[in-house]
């Protein structure tokens, strides 16, 4: 039972810590906390399921194609509509920004596939394997492997091309990654394309485990922001650990102490780590202001 | 120059405004759409809160409603247990400002980005736990026949209850921004560094700010449970807060007209809108990412500005004619 438990954990956490990197990825380069990250998997999902799916009956590889070009170019369209025109303007206004662009989203989508929640089989279906002794979903092996997979794919990217290395420059300083005569912006616009494509696999992945609702990117930017600071905020590796880690503890939580209060120990881990290890798991001290 | 006029506008204009709403509103709108003006008046309330921490303080915080609802449900219980309605409605706004400050306190001393995400996961217990304490908060049934003021479903006389309400919480926020105090806020919001150097307390400042911020919350919703008579926890729903962003960015950030408009803007307009559904949702999402590119004051300042650049025009024509 217990195995069954920790894998749903780990599972539902690969997801929260696809959404978590792809939140850091921005925040990392433009120190922006974009409140949208969790619609993107929303949006990724309706594409995947409300056209390519269920309109299109696509095979699974052009699922996956279609879903990473489409969430490629709308995380150009945020850069460039959203985020290039606020580089200046102070924090708050790029943050509030992203809420608009979430508002817009969830109801937009409803205008596109209508109020009723959208259901997808996935690949695998509701099939079971038998793992040491417990059946376990086969669609949480599929989420678990596709994680690495794509962080198989994100090194690759981030350090054997020179996109991606050009992309962690304007991360680390992207005035001194200008002088170098890269192009920033453009590395930005790559970051916010990343950062969708990431959340738009997370859509596909987590489809198949709920209904596709227009405001199921809420709680999954919650736990996203919850697995940020756990892990450690704008560490990479803690985006990862920190979502795992609070699947666990979500999966964990609601069965051995209450479903009904899963969320209320989930966030009081997080108000706890706030209160008394602000820096999280991997982060640095730099995020307590000396006041 | 600027003292009279705050003055006048506060001492004058203000209650002028409130007398004249008053009397005309009655008069333009059935009960139906008078209702909604009441409910619009509670959000007023709420983004006026929203307004200190948000516009005047620079921080994002994310538990409006948390607040509100903490204002609601204490004053509403505590009545129906037997306490008399004014103390009940002291002890509702006490306990949204408390809790304000118990959340405030530790968290503002973090970077902006933590006082928003602590107070979206504190939002989200309390929005949890008001649907999960059910022998103490009614679960998702809510709360019936709260006693309130007696005037729940009364929609002149609550009118008239509400817009005083509201024009003091206006008039508060109005000569906060222009006091000694209101300046030091601004100064720190400005530029951090500098009025560090000059010796204001920031950290305070940022509490007293959130904790005023509560204070208008718990008001808002002991006024909320009088309106209604009932309580539900789907208002209450930490989404909400989102909403109340939003109104005071499309109003203008701070603003305490903005606060007004965007109220008006984010729950009147859409009642007579209604055929528009969610597509005047994603139009207002929309706006809100406009607003801020184009014009970070929100509509009120871009009122403001057009008005000024229309005023300099005649003027300038009437000295070329003179």
């Amino acid at each position: 039972m217990l195995l069954q438990i920790v894998m749903a954990g780990l599972a539902m956490g690969a997801v929260y810590a696809l959404v978590a990197l792809g939140f850091i990825l921005i925040w990392n380069t433009v120190s922006v906390v974009n409140f949208a990250q969790g619609d993107f998997v929303m949006l990724g999902a309706f594409v995947g399921v409300g056209w390519v799916v269920n309109a299109l009956h696509a095979p699974i590889a052009l699922q996956l194609l279609a879903i990473i070009g489409f969430m490629a170019l709308f995380g150009i369209a945020v850069a460039a509509g959203v985020y290039h025109p606020l580089r200046r303007a102070p924090q708050l206004a790029v943050v509030t920004a992203t809420l608009g662009l979430s508002m817009f989203l969830q109801n937009t989508v409803v205008l596109v596939w209508g109020p009723q929640p959208l259901f997808f089989a996935g690949p695998v279906g509701t099939g079971t394997i038998t793992l040491l002794g417990a059946k376990v979903y086969a669609q949480y092996l599929l989420i678990l492997a596709a994680l690495l997979a794509l962080m198989a794919v994100q090194e690759g990217l981030f350090r054997g091309t020179s996109i991606g290395r050009a992309m962690r420059a304007t991360a680390q300083d992207a005035e001194a990654a200008r002088l170098m005569g890269i192009p920033t912006a453009w590395m930005i616009a790559a970051t916010f394309a990343w950062s969708a494509v990431l959340a738009g696999f997370a859509g596909w992945l987590v489809a198949p485990l709920f209904y596709v609702s227009a405001d199921m990117g809420v709680t999954l930017s919650l736990k996203a922001f919850a697995a940020t600071i756990l892990g450690g905020f704008g560490s990479v590796p803690g985006a990862l650990v920190g979502g795992l880690l609070l699947g666990v503890i979500e999966s964990t939580g609601s069965y051995y102490a209450s479903s009904e209060y899963a969320d209320v120990i989930v966030f009081g881990v997080l108000i706890a780590t706030l209160l008394f290890r602000p820096q999280g798991i991997f982060g640095e001290l730099a995020a307590v202001e000396r006041a | 120059m600027r003292r009279p006029r705050i003055v006048l506008r506060l001492g004058v204009v203000l209650p002028a405004v409130t007398v004249l709403l008053a009397v005309v509103l009655p008069l333009l709108l059935g009960d139906y759409y008078l209702h909604i003006v009441n409910v619009t008046l509670v959000n007023v309330l709420l983004a006026l809160g929203l307004n200190f921490i948000v516009g005047f303080g620079g921080q994002i915080s994310l538990a409006q409603s948390a607040f509100f609802a903490i204002g609601a449900y204490v004053f509403a219980l505590l009545q129906m247990a037997g306490l008399p309605t004014l103390p009940a409605a002291l002890a509702g706004v006490a306990a949204a400002a408390s809790v304000g400050f118990a959340l405030g306190a530790p968290t503002l001393r973090l970077q902006g980005h933590y006082l928003a995400l602590a107070t979206l996961g504190f939002g989200l217990i309390v929005e949890e736990l008001l649907t999960n304490l059910s022998d103490l908060t009614g679960g998702g049934d809510g709360l019936i026949s709260i006693p309130g003021i007696g005037l729940a479903g009364q929609t002149r006389p609550m009118l008239y209850v509400l817009l005083p309400l509201v024009a003091v919480g206006y008039g508060v926020s109005e000569a906060f921004v222009h006091s000694p105090l209101g300046m030091r806020v601004r100064a720190f919001r400005d530029d951090a560094m500098a009025a560090q150097a000059a010796g204001v307390g920031i950290r305070a400042l940022k509490v007293m700010l959130f904790v005023v911020s509560a204070t208008y919350a718990g008001v808002a919703g002991v006024a909320y449970v009088c309106l209604m008579g009932y309580l539900a926890p789907n208002v209450f729903s930490w989404q909400s807060t989102f909403a109340y962003l939003s109104m005071i960015i499309v109003g203008g950030l701070g603003s305490s007209l903005g606060a007004v408009v965007g109220a008006i803007l984010y729950i009147f307009v859409p009642e007579l809108l209604r055929f528009l559904q969610e597509a005047y949702f994603a139009i207002f999402g929309l706006a809100v990412i406009v607003i801020v590119v184009l014009s970070p004051d929100g509509l009120v300042g871009l009122g403001r500005r057009l008005w000024h650049r229309l005023t300099r025009r005649v003027a300038r024509r009437s000295v070329a004619l003179s």
